[in-house]
């Protein structure tokens, strides 16, 4: 016992201690920032110098131990990001452009303010839990684009739009810059101007002078003064993925890349509906083989939740099982609206024609007789789930964007929210909205507004997971399923695209101009069903819109 | 061997603030008698003087590396057995795993909780004398 009221004064007096350390950190901080950036804005000028930035970088990271040591764990996380981009930019040998600069100036800013607010705040002993899951980043690492390109301003117009785009950027002069560990990764894409201070280049020899330097093949977009057939046609004989003739409208070019990044494809899904289970393991294990993705289902009846969840490409069913046949099953699952488009496919022992003619008509699309050997099995069911899955795409995706549908991501949404209640989990929403999309329209046309909508696609396709569900709810109105991620994180995300989104420059024949994006952020469990996450966000959306639009607002807060 | 009990730490980081925290984390609730100074050859010097019964140093010091501290003890029989913790802001699984290579007793990341240092030390503690 005595021990016990022992440790008890101690806490009690360490408490004390460290409330009189957080005064006196609190009252020397915003001395402390501000020394900090006039440091950083020294080091902007003429005098960039790797040694300057990371004498910076140590004391950021310092900052980071002392303030979440004392508790300040919001402006800790603040800091920490703030490293991260430091880091980022002494592993490079440029200066910093003029928005990322910008950009490190508003986080020390933002870490007074964090610090501030947590003061107001009781001192929250969790806030250690989470810190060992700070460094899990935010967003997948950039695509890294090479651009050869000796007309400076081209250059450099390329470099900025793509960058606000999260594209990582390497620029050469000339194609012969480009030599063999020149590039420390593989790009997603090489863009090169075949006029070069030698002469205009043809497609072959840029591909082969690419191929060398990086010593694989990558995709080669190329840009030239010349429209003649005959080098365009020497383009593709080179291999090149796409050809622009200067001057280049910057959204063909960006449409190429999005294109040219967007991730491979998933492997198909293949749904397995067989009561035996030894013939199931066989059909899985062949098509597994072959590359395809698979869930066997030994009870029908829990064919339908595994539908909703696995999301197949094909369901590979048999005729005759206890309970129900597959017919019966084929019936019920094409009852459901979202589900008529997934091909099934019928295996039984039946030998009967004129019986599986008749499973054909009640929802089959094929028919085999078992035992199916794999090399007849995989490529009939791949065929099946190539055709099902650009069937669907149609069906799910918006044209213009393609991203998801309105009902297409609401059903994703709801998987995500079966997903984070089952494993406690963390989900938010993000509903995005383009500020004065009707006056973008009105005044430079329907075109450009489209263009408009596109570049929003693809700066979010650039920067969130993979993991992370886009679709466009109609209109200009943008939905975002951010799984794993709380609101504050969330919050983050969304505002890194709406500051890189503010500053795109939209193109309109005449000139360009820029918009900006309002943003409302609902979280789990906070709201607890899909229909309360979306009308969460929506609620925080609507505020946005009203405080002034350009901003992020979390469900619940205030301000 | 060293003393049965901890009492003496020997704590080096060049941050003033984290020094300050840990030294009244350390004290208070652990009621260790603590010696902290602001890098590594500093820490080199007062060893012989102070004579700790364990050592806590920062990884990232602008004069010398928490390895290389190490390393300086290591070289001095009399310290030899003394138990030396890392303290890091570094959280690269990587990183962290080269530091524990090093023959480090443990390592501490940065920011931490000043509430339970003492019993994380004293851990190690009991950990480095078998028992």
């Amino acid at each position: 016992m005595e021990g016990e009221r022992e440790i008890s004064v101690a806490s009690e007096q360490l408490e004390k201690e460290l409330a009189r350390l957080r005064g006196n950190f609190l009252e020397k901080l915003p001395a402390k920032l501000q020394a900090l950036v006039e440091e950083w804005n020294v080091l902007q000028g003429d005098s960039w110098s790797q040694d300057g930035a990371r004498a910076l970088h140590r004391s950021v990271h310092g900052l980071i131990g002392t303030a979440g040591s004392l508790g300040f764990a919001k402006m800790a996380k603040t800091a920490r990001r703030l490293e991260r981009r430091l880091v980022a930019l002494l592993e490079g040998t440029q200066p910093p452009t003029r928005d990322v600069s910008t950009e490190v100036i508003e986080w020390f800013e933002r870490m007074g303010e964090d610090a501030t607010s947590e003061a107001k705040k009781a001192f929250d002993p969790s806030s250690f839990e989470n810190m060992a899951e700070w460094g899990t980043p935010l967003f997948e690492p950039r695509n890294l684009i090479v651009v050869v390109e000796q007309e400076d301003p081209f250059a450099r117009e390329l470099a900025l739009q793509l960058g606000h785009f999260g594209f990582e950027l390497q620029m050469f002069k000339k194609i012969d810059e480009m030599v063999s560990g020149s590039v420390e990764r593989r790009p997603a894409a090489v863009i090169t101007d075949l006029s070069s201070p030698d002469g205009e280049l043809t497609g072959e020899e840029v591909a082969t002078k690419v191929r060398d330097a990086l010593g694989e093949v990558v995709p080669l977009v190329l840009v030239s003064n010349r429209s003649d057939i005959e080098a365009r046609l020497d383009a593709v004989r080179a291999g090149c993925s796409s050809y622009f003739i200067k001057p280049v409208n910057f959204s063909d070019v960006l449409e190429t890349l999005d294109r040219l990044t967007r991730s491979e494809p998933e492997p198909y899904r293949i749904l397995i509906v067989d009561d035996e289970a030894d013939t199931a393991d066989f059909h899985a294990t062949s098509l597994e083989s072959a590359g395809l993705e698979t869930v066997t289902v030994t009870d029908p009846l829990e064919v339908m939740s595994q539908i909703v969840e696995f999301q197949p490409d094909v369901i590979l069913m048999d005729v005759y099982m206890p309970g129900c046949t597959g017919l019966e099953l084929a019936m019920v699952i094409r009852q459901e609206e979202a589900f008529v488009g997934v091909p099934i496919v019928f295996l039984s022992r039946e030998t009967d024609r004129m019986k599986q003619i008749a499973a054909l008509g009640e929802g089959g699309d094929d028919f085999f007789t078992k035992p199916v050997l794999p090399e007849q099995l995989v490529p009939a069911v791949s065929a099946r789930a190539q055709r099902g899955r650009t069937l669907r795409l149609f069906m799910e995706k918006d044209g213009l964007t393609g991203l998801f549908r309105h009902s297409r991501i609401i059903e994703q949404l709801e998987v995500a929210v079966r997903r984070a209640d089952r494993q406690h989990g963390k989900l938010a929403v993000a509903m995005l909205d383009i500020d004065g999309f009707k006056e973008v329209n009105d005044e430079h046309g329907h075109l450009v507004g489209d263009q408009v909508l596109k570049a929003l696609a693809y700066l979010l396709r650039q920067r969130l997971r993979m993991s992370d569900v886009l679709g466009r709810f109609g209109g200009d109105e943008y939905v975002v399923v951010l799984p794993d991620t709380d609101g504050e994180s969330a919050m983050e995300k969304m505002d890194d695209i709406r500051r890189n989104f503010a500053a795109i420059d939209h193109e309109t024949g005449h000139g360009t101009f820029t918009v900006t994006l309002s943003c409302g952020v609902g979280e789990f469990p906070a709201a607890l069903t899909s229909h309360e996450l979306i009308a969460a966000a929506d609620e925080a959306l609507y505020r946005a819109k009203r405080g002034g639009r350009n901003r992020v607002l979390l469900a619940g807060d205030e301000g | 061997m060293g003393a049965i009990t901890l009492q003496r730490i020997l704590l080096a980081d060049d941050e003033p603030d984290i020094l300050e925290i840990s030294r009244i984390a350390l004290e208070t609730v652990g009621g260790f008698e603590v010696s902290v100074c602001s890098s590594g050859k500093k820490l080199l010097e007062r060893l012989s003087e102070f004579e700790p019964d364990l050592v806590i140093v920062d990884v990232l010091m602008p004069d010398m590396t928490g390895p290389e501290v190490l390393e300086e003890i290591r070289r001095r029989p009399e310290f030899d057995a003394v138990p030396v913790i890392y303290l890091t802001g570094v959280i690269q699984e990587e990183e962290l795993e080269d530091l524990r290579k090093t023959g480090v007793a443990d390592v501490i990341l940065k920011p931490f909780d000043p509430m339970t240092l003492a019993d994380r030390i004293n851990g190690v503690w009991k950990g480095s004398h078998g028992r």
